[in-house]
C-alpha cells in the first residue's frame, strides 16, 4: 500500500522526454497502424463458431504437421551451417569476404519467388548437381527435402546478420583470454565465444524459424503444393483463399498467433539472458 | 638462469625491441602509453605475429616458442597474460572461471576446482567462488583474475596494467597482493605507476618510443636514471653534462628568482599534496624542485619565469 501510495503521491523522475520532438509520434502511430490493421482484419474476418472445425480440418492438420517438421528441419539446419558462416566471417580475415558477405545476404533481399527458381536450377532434375544427385538415387524436387531446402535458404541469412554481428561487437578479449590460460580454440568456441554471444543466437535462430514458418514463394517454386509432402502452411492459405475462404482465415490466425508466440518467448528470452550474461564489464569501484 | 627472451620487431606499431626475463624475478616493464609495452607482452604470449620476433620461455630444455621456422599458438604456451581488464567469462561463477584454466590443462573437473579454490583463498576471494562473475567489482574481479591467472601455474605471468582500471584504494590493496604472490614467480608487469615498480619489481626495463632506453634492476635504473621518461616518472630532475649524468632529487634542488647556480626557463608547475612540485629547463636538461607556494615569491610558480637552480653538493655524477 505504502508503495502504491507514493508512486501516486510523487511523480517518477523520467529520462529523455524533452529532447524527442513530439511530431514524430504522427508518423510512427501511423507506421505501427500499417502493422496492426492487417492483423485486426484478420482478426475480424474469423468465423469463430467454425474455428475448432476448420483447423482440425484433414487438410489443416496435414499442413501444420508438415510446417512443424519442415521448420524443426530447417532451423537445425540454419543453426548447423549459420554458426560457423558466422564465425568465419566475423573472425577470420581472408581474400574477397566482402563479396562473401554480399552474396549470404542476397535470400534476404531476392523475391522468394527468384530464389525459388534458383534452387530448382541448382538441385532440380535438371540443375547443376541435378545429375549428379539423380546419380546418387537422390531427387530433391518437389519433395519435403525441397521444401528444408527453400526454407533454410531464405532463413539462415538472419541467423548469419544477427549472429556475425554480435561476434564483432563482443571483440577477442575473452578469446584472447582464454587462449593465454591454455584453452584450445575449439574450447574456446564453446565455453567462451558462443556463450558470450548466446542472445543474439537465440534470436537469431527465432527470427530464421519464424521467416521459415512463413516461407511461401520459394517452397511453391521449388517444391510444389503436394497436400502432406509439401504444401507448407502458407501453401494451404493460399490455395483455401479462393476455395473456402474461412478455412484461410483460420489458419492464418493460428499461423499468427503461432508465430507471435515464438517471437515474444524468444525475445523475453534473449533480453534475460542478455540482461544476465552479456552485461558490460563490472563498474570500475 | 632465463626466464623468457622475447625480441620483436613489428615495424607498423613502430616496436623494434628485446626483453629478457630471468627466472624467479619480476621485471617492471616502464614507458608511457604507446612505447611498445603492451606489444611486447602480446608477441611473448602469442596474441601478436609478427614477421620477425623469436621468443623463448624457460631453459633445460628452453621451449621456443617463436622464431624463424616455429610458431607456438598461444594456448601451447606456459605463458598467461592478465590485463588491466579482468575479462572474466560471463555465465560461470567465479570458481569456474578460475577452474577454467587447471581443467583447460587437462586437470579433472574436480582437481580443477580444488585447486581454484585454493588460489580464490590466496587472492582473499574464496568467499565469492559461487558468486557470479558480472557480479563483482572491480577490484574483486580482478583479484578473481589473478586468481584465474596463477592457477594455470605458467613459467611465466604477464601483467599488461593489471591496475590501471581500480581506483586508488582497490589498486593499492591489489598491490599489496601482488607483492606477496609474485615472490618467485617469473612476471613482467606492464606499467607507467612508480609505485608499482618499487613495490613489485626486482629489474625494470624502460621503453621509449618502441626501444629500450635503458635497463637494470631496479634500485640502479630509479635512483640513477639515464632517460628522461624515468626521471620523470622517479621524480628526479635530470642533467647530461660532460662528464656524466646528475639525477638530483626535487628536495637538492633550490629555486631562486636571481641567485647563484644553472639559469632556466619553469616549464610545468604541478599541484602535489602539500607542496608544488616546479620543472625548470635547463640547457643541460631538466631539474625539478619542490616550492611551497604559500610563502614563495609567486613568480616561482608561473611557467616562463626565468630561474636560478641550485643542486646540493652531495650529488654525485655518474655514467
Amino acid at each position: 500500500m505504502t508503495a502504491a501510495v507514493s508512486t501516486i503521491a510523487r511523480p517518477r523522475t523520467r529520462a529523455g522526454a524533452t529532447v524527442t520532438p513530439r511530431w514524430l509520434a504522427i508518423p510512427a502511430v501511423a507506421g505501427a497502424a500499417l502493422i496492426v490493421l492487417p492483423l485486426l482484419g484478420l482478426v475480424s474476418r474469423v468465423d469463430w463458431s467454425q474455428l475448432p472445425t476448420l483447423v482440425t480440418s484433414e487438410a489443416s492438420l496435414a499442413a501444420v504437421a508438415l510446417s512443424a517438421r519442415t521448420v524443426a528441419a530447417s532451423t537445425a539446419l540454419v543453426v548447423l551451417l549459420g554458426v560457423p558462416m558466422a564465425v568465419l566471417l566475423a573472425r577470420v580475415d581472408f581474400r574477397g569476404k566482402t563479396l562473401v558477405r554480399t552474396l549470404v545476404l542476397a535470400p534476404l533481399v531476392l523475391p522468394p519467388v527468384v530464389g525459388g527458381l534458383g534452387l530448382l536450377y541448382a538441385f532440380g532434375k535438371r540443375g547443376l548437381l541435378g545429375e549428379s544427385l539423380a546419380a546418387l538415387g537422390i531427387d530433391i524436387a518437389f519433395s519435403t527435402t525441397a521444401v528444408v531446402l527453400a526454407q533454410t535458404f531464405v532463413a539462415l541469412p538472419f541467423l548469419v546478420l544477427s549472429l556475425e554481428g554480435a561476434l564483432r561487437a563482443d571483440g577477442t578479449r575473452y578469446e584472447d583470454a582464454a587462449a593465454t590460460l591454455g584453452a584450445g580454440p575449439w574450447t574456446t568456441l564453446r565455453r567462451v565465444t558462443l556463450r558470450r554471444v548466446w542472445p543474439a543466437l537465440v534470436a537469431g535462430t527465432v527470427i530464421a524459424a519464424a521467416r521459415a514458418l512463413g516461407e511461401f514463394g520459394a517452397t511453391l517454386t521449388f517444391a510444389g503444393s503436394l497436400e502432406g509432402v509439401t504444401r507448407t502452411i502458407p501453401l494451404e492459405i493460399y490455395l483455401q483463399r479462393e476455395m473456402d475462404p474461412d478455412a484461410a482465415v483460420a489458419l492464418s490466425l493460428v499461423l499468427v498467433v503461432v508465430a507471435l508466440l515464438v517471437v515474444a518467448l524468444a525475445y523475453g528470452g534473449a533480453a534475460r539472458a542478455a540482461r544476465a550474461s552479456a552485461r558490460p564489464t563490472p563498474e570500475v569501484r | 638462469m632465463t626466464g623468457l627472451e622475447c625480441t620483436a620487431s613489428v615495424p607498423e606499431r613502430g616496436v623494434d625491441a628485446s626483453l629478457s626475463v630471468r627466472a624467479g624475478r619480476t621485471v617492471a616493464l616502464l614507458g608511457p602509453n604507446g612505447s611498445g609495452k603492451s606489444t611486447m607482452l602480446a608477441v611473448a604470449a602469442g596474441l601478436l605475429r609478427p614477421g620477425v620476433a623469436s621468443v623463448t620461455v624457460g631453459e633445460s630444455p628452453a621451449l621456443t616458442c617463436h622464431d624463424d621456422r616455429t610458431w607456438v599458438p598461444p594456448h601451447r604456451r606456459p605463458i598467461t597474460l592478465l590485463t588491466q581488464d579482468p575479462s572474466l567469462f560471463a555465465g560461470m561463477s567465479v570458481l569456474e572461471n578460475v577452474a577454467f584454466g587447471p581443467r583447460a590443462r587437462g586437470l579433472s573437473r574436480d582437481a580443477a576446482r580444488a585447486a581454484a579454490h585454493g588460489w580464490l583463498e590466496r587472492t582473499g576471494v574464496a568467499h565469492l567462488a559461487f558468486a557470479r562473475a558480472e557480479s563483482l567489482s572491480g577490484g574483486q574481479a580482478q583479484r578473481v583474475a589473478i586468481a584465474r591467472a596463477l592457477a594455470t601455474e605458467p613459467t611465466v605471468l604477464l601483467l599488461d596494467e593489471p591496475l590501471a582500471a581500480l581506483d586508488v584504494d582497490a589498486a593499492g590493496e591489489v598491490r599489496a597482493l601482488l607483492a606477496g604472490l609474485l615472490t618467485n614467480v617469473t612476471a613482467v608487469i606492464a606499467t607507467h605507476h612508480l609505485l608499482d615498480a618499487a613495490l613489485l619489481a626486482d629489474d625494470v626495463v624502460v621503453m621509449h618510443e618502441g626501444r629500450v632506453a635503458e635497463q637494470g634492476t631496479r634500485a640502479d635504473v630509479l635512483t640513477r636514471p639515464r632517460h628522461e621518461f624515468t626521471a620523470r616518472l622517479a621524480g628526479r630532475g635530470l642533467l647530461r653534462t660532460p662528464t656524466g649524468f646528475l639525477a638530483p632529487s626535487p628536495a637538492q634542488v633550490t629555486l631562486a628568482v636571481t641567485g647563484g647556480g644553472l639559469p632556466g626557463t619553469i616549464a610545468r608547475v604541478e599541484a602535489h599534496a602539500e607542496s608544488t612540485r616546479v620543472w625548470v629547463d635547463v640547457p643541460e636538461g631538466i631539474l625539478a624542485s619542490d616550492v611551497d607556494p604559500v610563502t614563495s615569491p609567486p613568480a616561482l610558480v608561473t611557467p616562463g619565469t626565468a630561474v636560478t637552480c641550485e643542486i646540493a653538493p652531495e650529488v654525485s655524477t655518474y655514467t
